[in-house]
C-alpha cells in the first residue's frame, strides 16, 4: 500500500502545476490581509477544500497512462488499491489542515482576537469538510471518470438543498440547531464521516471492481 | 522445484460476442511457453484471466499450485508482467518508480533493480515519458526481474521493437529460465522469436485452443506437402490439417512430415515453421 500512496504523491507533484500553488498562496495572503482575523478563519476552513480535486485528477491520469490495468497485476487486492487512495487523500487533508492551522496561529500573532482555540476549531472544521467532500469525490471518480467532479458538485448542491428543504419542512429553529450542532460537533462529525466513509469505500470498491472485471 | 508454474483448466470467458472456450494448457517450471494466435484470438483475454484482471466465466487457474484468486497477493508477488505498452505513470523517473515498487512488492530488491537499469543503459533521472519504446520495455523488464519473480508474463511485449532490442529481450528470457524454477508465458505475433526461445507453443484461434505442444515436436513433425491436383486428390484427407490452393498447386499442412514423405514420393515435403502452421490453421481450407 505504501508504494501506491507514494505513486499518488509523485503524480500529484507532477500534475498540479506550481502556478496553482502560487495562486493558492496568493489568494490566502490576500484574504488574510483584507479580512484579517476573520480571513484567517476562512483560510483555515477552506484551504483544505482546495485538495478535493486532486484524487479525481490522479484517477483520470491513472486511466490515461493505463496504470489502472497494471495496478491490478500488482500484489495488491482491489480493496487495497482503493484503500490506498482513501489513505492518500486523508494524509493530504491532514497535511493541508496542519498548514492552515499554522497559518491561523501565525495570523494570531498579528490579530489578537484570533485565539488558539478558534484556530483549532476552524482547522478541524476545514479538515472535516475536505474529508467529507473527498468521500463524495472518490466513488464518483471511479464511477464517472473525468465527469466525476461535476457530479460531485451537483451531488453536494442537491445535498445542501435537501437539508434546507427538510429543515424548512419540519420548521427547525436554525439558531437552536446551530447551537446544538456546535455542542456536539466532534461526535456528529466522527459519526457522519464514519458512516459516509464506509458507504463511500463500499461504492468505490463496487465501481472499481465493475470497471475492472 | 518440480511441478507446474501455471495450469489453466477449462478456462472460459464469455463476453457475449466473444467466447474463450474451455482453454487448457500447462507451463512446467523452467519452460518458456509461447502463446500465439491472430488478433482477437483470445491471447490477451487469457492473460487477463490469469492475472485476475477480469472475472472468468468458468474454469480454474492455478499458479505455483495455488488458486490465482484465493492466493492473489502471494502469487502476484512472484509474477513479473510486461505489457505491450508502457503502463507506468510516465511522469515518474526510474528511481521514483523503483521507490514505489519497493512499497508494493514484498520481495523487492533495489540493488538488483539498479543493476538492471545500468545493464539496460536506462537514465535514472529522466522521466519515463521521454523514453523510447525500447527503453520503456527494458524498464518494464527491470521492474519485472527485480522482485524475485518466478513467472514472467509478456503480453505482446516485443511488438514494434527493432530486431536488436528484441534480441536483447530474448537473451534476458533465456537467462531468466536458466534457473529451472523460472518460467515464461510469452504472447506474441512474432513467431520467429518463439522459434528461438520457446519450449512450448500454445495456439489459440477464435477463442479455442488449437494445440499446446512442445515447440520441437511441432517443428520436427509438422510439414507442408506441395503437390499437384492428382497427388492432392489421392491424399488421405484425414492426414491433412488444412490446405491452400495456389494456381495449379496445392499446399497441405500435415502432422507427420516423414510419413508424408514416404507416402507421397511425387510431392515435395517441407518442414513447417510456426508461422506456416498458424497461417494454415487460420487461412487454410479444411474440406
Amino acid at each position: 500500500m505504501k508504494g501506491l500512496i507514494q505513486k499518488d504523491f509523485y503524480v500529484m507533484r507532477e500534475r498540479i502545476r506550481p502556478v496553482n500553488y502560487a495562486l493558492i498562496a496568493f489568494a490566502a495572503l490576500a484574504v488574510l490581509t483584507y479580512f484579517r482575523s476573520v480571513g484567517a478563519m476562512y483560510v483555515s476552513l477552506f484551504l483544505p477544500l482546495i485538495l478535493v480535486g486532486i484524487p479525481k485528477t490522479i484517477m483520470v491520469y491513472d486511466t490515461q497512462c493505463k496504470w489502472d490495468k497494471f495496478a491490478i497485476a500488482l500484489p495488491a487486492t482491489r480493496k487495497t488499491i482503493i484503500a490506498s487512495r482513501y489513505l492518500f487523500f486523508t494524509i493530504l487533508a491532514v497535511v493541508m489542515s496542519i498548514i492552515s492551522f499554522a497559518l491561523c496561529v501565525a495570523a494570531g500573532l498579528f490579530f489578537e482576537e484570533l485565539t488558539l482555540a478558534l484556530c483549532v476549531k476552524f482547522s478541524l472544521a476545514g479538515f472535516v469538510i475536505a474529508l467529507f467532500y473527498g468521500l463524495l469525490t472518490i466513488p464518483t471518480g471511479y464511477a464517472l471518470g473525468a465527469n466525476g467532479g461535476s457530479f460531485t458538485m451537483m451531488l453536494s448542491v442537491m445535498l445542501v438543498l435537501a437539508i434546507a428543504y427538510i429543515l424548512k419542512k419540519f420548521n427547525v429553529d436554525l439558531e437552536s440547531l446551530a447551537l446544538w450542532l456546535a455542542n456536539y460537533a466532534s461526535i456528529i462529525s466522527v459519526v457522519v464521516l464514519a458512516v459516509i466513509g464506509a458507504i463511500s469505500y463500499k461504492l468505490s470498491v463496487y465501481f472499481y471492481t465493475k470497471l475492472h472485471s | 522445484m518440480a511441478g507446474n508454474a501455471l495450469e489453466v483448466k477449462n478456462l472460459t470467458k464469455d463476453y457475449g460476442d466473444f467466447l474463450l472456450n474451455k482453454l487448457s494448457f500447462t507451463i512446467p517450471r523452467g519452460a518458456i511457453m509461447g502463446l500465439i494466435g491472430e488478433n482477437g484470438a483470445g491471447k490477451s483475454t487469457t492473460i487477463n484471466c490469469i492475472l485476475n484482471e477480469i472475472t472468468i466465466t468458468d474454469g480454474q487457474i492455478t499458479i505455483f499450485g495455488k488458486d490465482n484468486i484465493l492466493d492473489e497477493v502471494f502469487i502476484k508477488n512472484k509474477i513479473g508482467i510486461i505489457f505491450d505498452e508502457n503502463h507506468f505513470p510516465d511522469v515518474l523517473t526510474p528511481i521514483e518508480l523503483g521507490k514505489c515498487m519497493a512499497g508494493i512488492y514484498s520481495n523487492w530488491q533495489n540493488r538488483e533493480y539498479q543493476n538492471y537499469l545500468t545493464q539496460f543503459e536506462l537514465p535514472l533521472k529522466k522521466k519515463i515519458k521521454d523514453f523510447s519504446r525500447g527503453m520503456k520495455v527494458k524498464l518494464a523488464f527491470a521492474v519485472a526481474l527485480s522482485h524475485n519473480a518466478e513467472l514472467l508474463i509478456l503480453d505482446e511485449a516485443t511488438s514494434g521493437l527493432d530486431p536488436i532490442i528484441r534480441d536483447d529481450i530474448l537473451d534476458i528470457l533465456i537467462d531468466f529460465v536458466q534457473d529451472e524454477n523460472h518460467s515464461v508465458l510469452f504472447s506474441t505475433h512474432i513467431t520467429s522469436d518463439l522459434e528461438k526461445v520457446a519450449d512450448y507453443v500454445t495456439f489459440i484461434h477464435k477463442g479455442k485452443l488449437i494445440f499446446s505442444h512442445p515447440k520441437d515436436e511441432l517443428i520436427d513433425n509438422y510439414g507442408i506437402v506441395i503437390c499437384g491436383a492428382a497427388v492432392f486428390d489421392s491424399m488421405d484427407k484425414s492426414e491433412i490439417i488444412a490446405f491452400r490452393k495456389q494456381d495449379f498447386q496445392y499446399k497441405a499442412l500435415v502432422r507427420n512430415r516423414r510419413k508424408a514423405e514416404k507416402k507421397y514420393p511425387k510431392a515435395i515435403v517441407e518442414p513447417a515453421n510456426i508461422d506456416d502452421i498458424m497461417l494454415f490453421y487460420i487461412k487454410g481450407e479444411t474440406k
